[in-house]
């Protein structure tokens, strides 16, 4: 039986799971699991296929993990890695696929003040509930809302991530905040 | 009391960026058991040893049971060659030696001479073997002459005296020099081969004639093992068994159904026919009067869509609108740049049953009529996405759909035999889904169509 590896340092970890090392894989899997679980909810409609976008995104990360170069953090790298196997997911997982005639693109302005919500000091906000309502906005919102609101993405990256224009981000963006505030304001009671 | 003004963006992101949710315990097992599948593969090549264990063994007892029969009728030959030979040769002499005709009838005593005999058949060959060096005409007269010198020899053994019964034997055993050279082939089997026979039942055996006895089973009692194998064996049931390539394809259309209005406005009835390729390995074999067959196939499936339809995600879950009502959300991606997906193709590994009813017209041809059901398994699905110019943008994969599937049908085939082994067969089927491809409830895909095979087919048996 070999001598086991030292895996004190997280580059430990990250060398020994380049050489296919369970135990270094488990060790980084529970360190990062739980966090990237959080990712991936938010980006699926319901726990399980959180977890089966999970399931993939690990798969991915171990598979890919000699590529990470360190310019960034493990959990940044991760995270990207998630998003994307979200968005993936999403993809594949769609139930079926629906032919429709094209429709004019409506554009939706950015700067909408009706989005402002006011909350009491009181008001106390539980993660579940916010997952619970992001979780009922249609599949396209969510998608946007999570890239442009949480992420951070750009209206031009999102077009490119999910090949759409940037006209139809910024109008599904637009009806997710619209979404999310009466849901926020019914569910939450926050307004 | 202080209010807080928040961008409903920003109520989110400070929650949920960098939040945590509990696992369950049971995904690092999944995900080990998909990075580390060495045991799996194990696993995987242990079916496969069985399988291959099982088609040997089946392959082994078949050819035994083939070569059981080929010894049988080799026995038969030889048989009935003894029996002629002792006919022509031992008999007139025994006669003319005057001497009691007690082999007409085989006894148990004799049967170790015909053994014998035919041990000695073989020390002939290699006699004969030696003379070929020697002049053709060299041999005739010195076979002649050695079948003259047997005759008297054996005349004049034969009038002596032999407690054991085994007078007469080298008279036999020269005059085996003269035989066929087909029954020369035939004794240099093994001996096993023609003296088993012999050996069952000796004491009941002597009444009988040689074919009489042949044409007799041994009682069950005596050989319960081959008894069974010959009562239940199913191999037995089968008759001209043939393995054969086919190839050919399918003209499909899909009916679509569904309860949900806006997919039925779109999508409802057939959907066009695209005609989709498949090539297998065919087996089957005659089985009480009918014909049957089965085999391996990899066949796609799929239609052709309109590709002047827009490509939408159409999400399938129930969703509660800003309303509190609950409806289908009809498109996610309205204004979407991504339009159509065309040719869709489903790939299976199929496992296709059949049974007929053939008829023959003069030697070469034969009609088939018969019932089919597929056993279907899905490997994938692909489908094509155009952009608005038509121009290909991207394969995706298509998912939601069942994995295992079962099609019922009918054919109608001809055939026409190349030679006594070889056959061209044409066949025209009809397929139909029986169960439906989708995984949703609320929406029904099933597929039918008319399809069309050539097979080559060789017989395994002539």
């Amino acid at each position: 039986m070999g001598k086991e590896r030292n895996l004190a340092t997280e580059q430990d970890i990250i060398s020994a799971c380049i050489d296919n090392d369970s135990r270094a894989q488990k060790i980084l899997f529970e360190n990062y699991a739980p966090k990237m679980l959080g990712v991936c909810a938010r980006y699926c409609s319901n726990m399980e296929d959180a977890k089966d976008a999970l399931h993939e995104g690990f798969i991915k990360v171990f598979k890919r993990i000699e590529n990470f170069k360190g310019t960034s953090t493990l959990e940044t790298w991760m995270t990207r890695l998630m998003i994307n196997t979200a968005i993936d997911h999403f993809k594949k997982s769609t139930k079926y696929l629906h032919f429709e005639e094209a429709e004019k693109v409506h554009e939706y302005g950015n700067d909408d003040t009706s989005y402002i919500l006011t909350l009491e000091d009181e008001d106390e906000v539980k993660l579940s509930d916010l997952y619970k309502i992001i979780a009922q906005l249609p599949d396209g919102y969510r998608m946007v809302f999570n890239l442009y609101a949480i992420e951070g993405y750009s209206h031009n990256d999102i077009a490119k991530e999910l090949n759409i224009s940037t006209g139809t981000s910024k109008s599904q963006l637009a009806r997710a905040r619209k979404m999310l505030k009466k849901l926020v304001k019914e569910q939450l009671n926050i307004g | 009391m202080a209010n807080k003004k928040k961008h409903i963006d920003d109520l989110f992101k400070d929650n949920l960026q960098g939040s945590q949710l509990p696992l369950d315990g049971s995904e690092w097992a999944k995900l080990a058991g998909e990075l580390h599948p060495e045991k799996k593969k194990r696993f995987v090549w242990l079916w496969f040893g069985i399988g291959i264990l099982l088609l040997s063994a089946s392959g082994l007892l078949y050819y035994n049971m083939n070569s059981t029969s080929l010894a049988n009728q080799t026995e038969v030959q030889n048989q009935v060659d003894i029996e002629t030979k002792k006919k022509e040769k031992i008999a007139p002499r025994i006669e003319d030696s005057k001497t009691a005709d007690t082999r007409k009838v085989e006894t148990p005593d004799n049967i170790l001479e015909i053994e014998e005999t035919i041990n000695a058949s073989s020390t002939s060959n290699t006699v004969d073997e030696v003379n070929e060096s020697k002049k053709p005409s060299e041999v005739k007269k010195e076979t002649v002459k050695s079948t003259k010198t047997a005759s008297k020899s054996g005349a004049n053994k034969t009038s002596g005296t032999d407690q054991k019964g085994k007078t007469g034997t080298k008279g036999t055993e020269e005059s085996t020099k003269v035989v066929s050279p087909q029954f020369e082939l035939l004794t240099l089997l093994p001996k096993s081969n023609v003296a088993l026979y012999n050996r069952f039942d000796p004491y009941g055996a002597p009444l009988l004639t040689v074919e009489e006895r042949l044409d007799q089973k041994p009682p069950f009692y005596m050989y319960p093992m081959a008894s069974l194998i010959d009562t239940f064996n199913p191999l037995t049931q089968f008759i001209d068994p043939f393995i054969g390539l086919s190839f050919g394809g399918s003209q499909l259309s899909q009916q679509l159904n569904s309860n949900i209005t806006n997919y039925t406005n779109y999508r409802n009835g057939n959907e066009s026919a695209s005609f989709r390729p498949n090539v297998g390995f065919d087996i089957g074999a005659g089985f009480k009067g009918m014909q049957i067959a089965s085999g391996v196939k990899y066949q796609e499936k799929g239609q052709e869509n309109s590709p002047r339809f827009k490509y939408e995600i159409y999400d399938s879950v129930l969703r509660v609108d800003a309303n509190g009502d609950t409806s289908y959300p009809r498109y996610n991606y309205r204004d979407t740049l991504v339009n159509g997906v065309t040719s869709p193709r489903y790939r299976y590994i199929t496992v296709p049953l059949s049974i007929g009813k053939t008829i023959y017209s003069g030697e070469k041809f034969d009609f088939t009529v018969g019932l089919n059901t597929n056993i279907q398994y899905l490997i994938g699905g692909t489908g094509t996405i155009l952009n608005a110019d038509l121009n290909q943008l991207s394969v995706q994969r298509l998912p939601g759909f069942n994995r295992l599937s079962l099609t019922y049908g009918g054919y109608v085939a001809s055939g026409y035999a190349l030679n006594d082994r070889i056959k061209l067969k044409l066949l025209v089927r009809y397929d139909a889904d029986a169960l439906d491809m989708m995984k949703h409830n609320d929406i029904s895909q099933k597929m039918s169509g008319f399809g069309t095979d050539l097979s080559l087919q060789f017989k395994l048996k002539k």
